[in-house]
């Protein structure tokens, strides 16, 4: 175990700071980086690895039918109703909202696995859902 | 953080950033200047709330205050409010008065001095955190904190521990204690400041496959001086209870403060549960060498253990649930120190009552009325007789239920009467445990044993809370010897209370009910004296103290820990209303 003392960090951060070039939130700053479709709607296969990721990374919080509630209650957002369209779910994946507990997935799953478990969710969605943006 | 492990860059960057330039924030607005040394915290005087449980020793939660009795109460009155503002999930904290300041924190990691004769804030300090750890960890709350020394000791969501100056908050150390980048458990605050070379605590897991750890620190400087590994590592007896490697990724931990035995020279804590939380195994579980996940006893998961103030050695343990296929941590419950025993109000809904310094179990008595796991406990051979081993994919009715017939909201112990009052729930779960490989009618966690880049939650299993057969889920507040058990008065809640209860010296209890009143009743036999309501569902500490030369009674108020979403969840009609809001309420006779 070796001890991390606040100042250490502090250097450590510094130092990240030149070496990690852009960050996952300024490389998708602009409004068009994504396609306002998923472009893996509807694909079999990525349809069966979305659930599989679906079930890795998501399912804690958001619950096996994906409506929020877990192990922990009533803990997460209903994404059977998601409805801002694919290019938002992407930001807010990628970024999370780290203020009300949604974590950020950017480093952990790249955008091709997004779309894949965007388009298992898509499979669930209920009424007045919104995958494609307008 | 392991020796020769780098954080993952892309991750950490802009929290990192944050970090350099501003810092942490302190914000004084006045100096607080009570006296906190060594002495004063391990002899608390009657006027203080020096630890997380009053006494670092004794775990009561009794005041010796009595300015505020029986033929006074029903003249209490709210002498000041302090709401520290949004907070996820209530207030969870038991605040400490040390010399007439108050120390609470909010979640997740935040610390507030408040002068606790009129709820105005002397400081207040926010760390800093990795928000993308904090985000995805189940544990960022916060039981609360310790002072001594004239500092402040705060265990925060990301795993560190900081030092404060308990008279401007203002950072003397921080350490990284627990790697939570990559466990993703971190601290839930409160620890326990044992003398000037000692402070004691667990970081929280059993949801995480990952080693649980118990640490003594330096608290002059946050030096590890010793850890205690849940899952037995460096203990061959221990690794034994364990299939292959599945120590390593055992869970346990340890996440409410231990309470000190000085005469023995020992922590007492609770550890978390064996993770998975469930496992595939059904009756095979106990056998180290089955197909399973954690197969064996899973020592020291599930347990009471006695740690060496010194060395942080094992002197005793009693395991509350063999191979626990229930989810029955022992961290819950409060560990009391009453003569030469330690008694421990299990989440197995049972008591158990420990010799102190042999930790022979002395009596172990079924306070839940409900429980089916178990026939008992048999002091003479040493077992939990015929145990309910549910069966992969089969649904199964398993009494209590995960958030158990005892919760981590302690009870109390009244030297006075010899009385121990404590709150029990009576409820049920349908468990149906995920077979090998996983199932997708899961409810909770991932499928199979995540750890890279960090550890997911896994628990490897669906539960559905239910009532007890034949009735409807409820609580009740028992009044007993804690020893032999015997009831002196009960009363039932049909809304199963979380809150923690208090004893005075005024011959009073207090408890705080989840559709919100704070109620004093008549602790000879629970008659309702006073009670007011607070608006808001009850979690955190209710305690006592005296400032300026009056006594207070203070309720840190807020709904929302996952036991009290439970609760909602089975009685959303009557609930409205009385999620994630909190302050602290103060009150006085005038
Ligand atoms: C640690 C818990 C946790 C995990 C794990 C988690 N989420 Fe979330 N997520 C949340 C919470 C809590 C919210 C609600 C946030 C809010 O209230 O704004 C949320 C919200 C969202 C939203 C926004 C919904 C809306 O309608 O605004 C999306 C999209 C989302 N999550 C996707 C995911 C995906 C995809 C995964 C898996 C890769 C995931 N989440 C994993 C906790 C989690």
């Amino acid at each position: 175990m070796i001890l991390k003392p606040f100042r250490m960090w502090a250097t450590f951060a510094a130092l990240t700071l030149v070496l990690a070039g852009p960050t996952a939130t300024q490389a998708i700053a602009e409004d068009d980086a994504y396609p306002k479709k998923n472009p893996l709607a509807g694909n079999e296969e990525a349809i069966e690895e979305g659930a599989r990721l679906y079930f890795k990374w998501c399912v804690a919080c958001h619950g096996k039918h994906a409506d929020g509630v877990s192990r922990f209650g009533d803990y997460a957002a209903d994404l059977r109703k998601f409805w801002r369209g694919y290019p938002e779910f992407v930001r807010i994946t990628l970024n999370g909202r780290t203020d009300r507990q949604m974590p950020p997935w950017g480093g952990v799953l790249d955008e091709d696995e997004i779309s894949q478990i965007g388009a298992y969710l898509e499979t669930l969605q209920l009424e007045g859902a919104v995958w494609v943006a307008h | 953080m392991n020796l020769g492990q780098v954080i993952p860059i892309a991750r950490s960057v802009q929290v990192a950033v944050v970090a350099t330039a501003l810092g942490a924030f302190t914000a004084t607005t006045a100096f607080a200047d009570p006296e906190s040394n060594a002495s004063r915290i391990r002899n608390c005087p009657d006027s203080d709330w020096c630890h997380y449980h009053r006494t670092v020793d004794k775990g009561w939660r009794y005041s010796p205050l009595a300015q505020i009795n029986k033929s006074n109460v029903h003249e209490l009155r709210p002498a000041w409010i302090f709401q520290p503002g949004h907070q996820r999930m209530g207030n969870h904290v038991t605040p400490l008065v040390i010399d007439g300041v108050m120390f609470a924190t909010s979640n997740p990691s935040t610390v507030w001095a408040i002068d606790a004769a009129t709820g105005d804030r002397i400081w207040s300090f926010v760390p800093e955190m990795d928000q993308a750890v904090v985000s995805r960890s189940f544990f960022a709350h916060t039981r609360g904190l310790s002072v001594g020394d004239g500092r402040v000791y705060m265990g925060t969501a990301d795993g560190r521990m900081i030092a404060l100056d308990a008279h401007n908050g203002e950072v003397l150390w921080d350490v990284q204690i627990v790697d939570s980048a990559k466990e993703t458990a971190g601290f839930s605050g409160a620890g326990t400041f044992v003398s000037s070379d000692l402070f004691v605590i667990g970081q929280n897991g059993g949801e995480y496959p990952i080693e649980g750890k118990i640490f003594g620190l330096d608290p002059n400087n946050g030096d590890v001086k010793w850890t205690f590994y849940t899952t037995g590592r460096g203990d061959d007896a221990a690794l034994a209870t364990w299939g292959g490697d599945s120590w390593k990724y055992g869970g346990g931990g340890s996440w409410q403060p231990a309470t000190i035995d000085f005469a023995n020279n020992q922590a007492i804590f609770g550890t978390g549960n064996p993770n998975p939380d469930y496992d595939y195994c059904g009756d095979q579980c106990r056998d180290p060498n089955v197909d399973a996940h954690r197969p064996g006893d899973n020592l020291y998961t599930s347990s009471t253990v006695a740690l060496d103030l010194d060395t942080g050695k094992l002197n005793w343990y009693f395991q509350e649930a063999p191979s626990d296929p229930y989810d029955y941590d022992s961290s819950p419950g409060e560990f009391m120190i009453i003569d030469d025993k330690v008694v421990h109000p299990g989440k197995n809904g049972f008591m158990h009552v420990f010799d102190s310094k042999t930790g022979q179990p002395v009596n172990v008595y079924a306070a839940q009325k409900t429980q089916n796991w178990t026939t008992g406990f048999n002091l003479e051979t040493g077992e939990w007789e015929n145990m309910l081993w549910p069966k992969a994919g089969e649904k199964t009715l398993v009494c209590p239920a995960i958030d158990g017939g005892h919760s981590w909201n302690p009870g109390t112990y009244n030297p006075n009467n010899g009385l121990f009052y404590r709150t029990i729930q009576e409820w049920c779960m349908w468990l149906t445990i995920a077979p090998k490989g996983g199932a997708d009618y899961i409810t909770a966690g991932t499928e199979t044993r995540t750890t890279e880049p960090f550890a997911q939650a896994f628990m490897a299993a669906e539960w559905i809370g239910t009532a007890p057969p034949g009735d409807t889920t409820h609580g009740y507040i028992t009044a007993r010897d804690p020893v032999s058990g015997e009831i002196a008065w009960e009363k039932r809640y049909d809304i199963i209370p979380h809150s923690t209860l208090l004893s005075t010296a005024g011959g009073l209890l207090f408890n705080g009910t989840t559709d919100g009143y704070l109620e004093a009743m008549d602790a000879d036999n629970g008659g309702l004296l006073w009670s007011f309501n607070n608006g808001s569902g009850h979690h955190g500490g209710i305690i006592s103290y005296k400032a300026g030369g009056k006594q207070f009674i203070l309720a840190a108020t807020g709904h929302g820990s996952y036991v009290g979403r439970a609760v909602e969840s089975l009685n959303k009609d009557k609930m409205v209303n009385f999620q994630e809001s909190a302050a602290f309420v103060a009150y006085s006779l005038d």
